[in-house]
């Protein structure tokens, strides 16, 4: 593997996950201020001052003391504290994927928004079936992609050439991975457009 | 392309959760486990009592007991640790986009020349309706970093050649690699329906 290989991977694999940033400098902040309350306390405490919240002392009787709250709202904090961190554990985990795909093969690192892949699926199946752009929609997923079209009212739509031409159009941008498309026309066309 | 530390940012997310599922687990378990709720208080009785070990009981600075000092330095420490943490999100651009390695010399190029000549190059044509050009330090190496907005229903495919392209160009110019990430955007009101789900 050569170096620009290396660096094109790299950049690659970065740019379709998530960095996970925008959940973790909050979480950063909120640690910060709960540490920030927490030494605070502390400091107040060994200068003998008055809390601003709860003593260092008062925080170990209430930790002592939890058995004597009572279950139902322990069991209610509890699941809640428990389900925030499965969240985080899972959001941790998981690959993140952005909605991306990496287009054309060879040495050039080039990557593209779904939302550009659906329009121009959207344009094709529009011109192929003869209606305007704002009578199709296209959703892009990872490995497959749905475009609708909603006909002209009386003027019938040749749902076998759509989708010939759609999944043409999708195998000649070069999307890896490959999307296979599925086209649907809605039953009921509408009047003009 | 950024040097974001992903890694750190997944590992801090999994201890804050794992925590978290730690707190809430131990609030249950002694809420539904008897056994362990008394086992709890009889430990609490203990250490109220005169079981505590001196550090925690007998204040040694001011009013604060060694455990309370302890914890006030931890968060502190933690505090700088986080504050770095976030500091170092988000950094690696640089202003040179090309660096060329010759025996002892180096010679990097500005970020404007390659600017300008791809401008220069995709201008005016009907598929793009914006570029964005900057330059990150990839691993030590300088990287271009374009995006490009698509109009609306432009083909991929055909933006992605043109920007080739053009790049092929600029290294001819050049004389030497340019390493680049391409973005392609855009294409958002692609129905008025309802707009394709990005994830």
């Amino acid at each position: 593997m050569t170096t620009e290989d290396r660096l094109r991977s790299r950049v690659l694999r970065r740019e379709l996950h998530s960095p996970r940033s925008g959940l973790a400098i909050p979480l950063a902040l909120l640690a910060i201020v709960a540490l920030a309350w927490l030494g605070t306390e502390g400091v107040l405490a060994a200068l003998g001052r008055p809390a601003l919240l709860l003593t260092p002392k008062a925080m170990g009787t209430g930790i002592r003391g939890l058995p004597g709250v009572q279950p139902g709202t322990l069991i209610a904090a509890g699941t809640v504290l428990a389900l925030i961190g499965l969240v985080l554990v899972v959001t941790a985990i998981a690959p993140g994927r952005r909605g991306r795909h990496i287009i054309g093969a060879g040495d050039s690192a080039v990557v593209v928004d779904d939302a550009v892949i659906a329009s121009a699926l959207v344009r094709t199946a529009a011109t192929t079936a003869g209606v305007s752009p704002d009578r199709a929609v296209a959703h892009v997923g990872r490995r497959s992609a749905t475009v609708r079209v909603t006909p002209v009212s009386g003027v019938p739509v040749d749902r076998e050439a759509v989708q010939r031409d759609v999944q043409a159009a999708a195998e000649g941008f070069g999307l890896t991975p490959a999307v296979r498309t599925r086209v649907a026309i809605d039953k009921n066309g509408k009047v003009g457009g | 392309m950024n040097t974001t530390n992903r890694g750190l940012n997944r590992l801090f997310i999994l201890v804050v959760g794992v925590l978290l599922l730690a707190a809430g687990a131990l609030a249950i378990a002694i809420a539904a486990a008897p056994a362990l709720a008394s086992q709890w208080k009889r430990t609490a009785s203990d250490l109220a009592g005169s079981g505590a070990p001196s550090w925690v009981r007998e204040p040694v600075m001011g009013q604060a007991s060694a455990l309370v000092i302890g914890l006030v330095v931890l968060a502190v420490v933690l505090i700088v640790l986080l504050l770095v943490f976030i500091a170092k999100q988000g950094h690696g651009r640089t202003a040179a986009a090309l660096e060329q390695r010759n025996g002892t010399t180096v010679t990097r190029i500005d970020l404007a020349i390659p600017k300008a000549l791809l401008e220069q190059h995709l201008e005016g044509r009907p598929e793009l309706a914006g570029l964005r050009i900057s330059a990150y330090e990839v691993r030590g190496t300088p990287m271009l970093k374009i995006t490009a907005r698509c109009s609306r229903g432009a083909s991929p495919a055909t933006v992605s050649s043109a920007i080739s392209g053009a790049i092929r160009d600029l290294e001819q110019i050049v004389g030497t690699d340019v390493p680049a990430f391409v973005q392609l955007t855009g294409g958002f009101r692609t129905g008025s329906a309802s707009r394709p789900r990005v994830a």
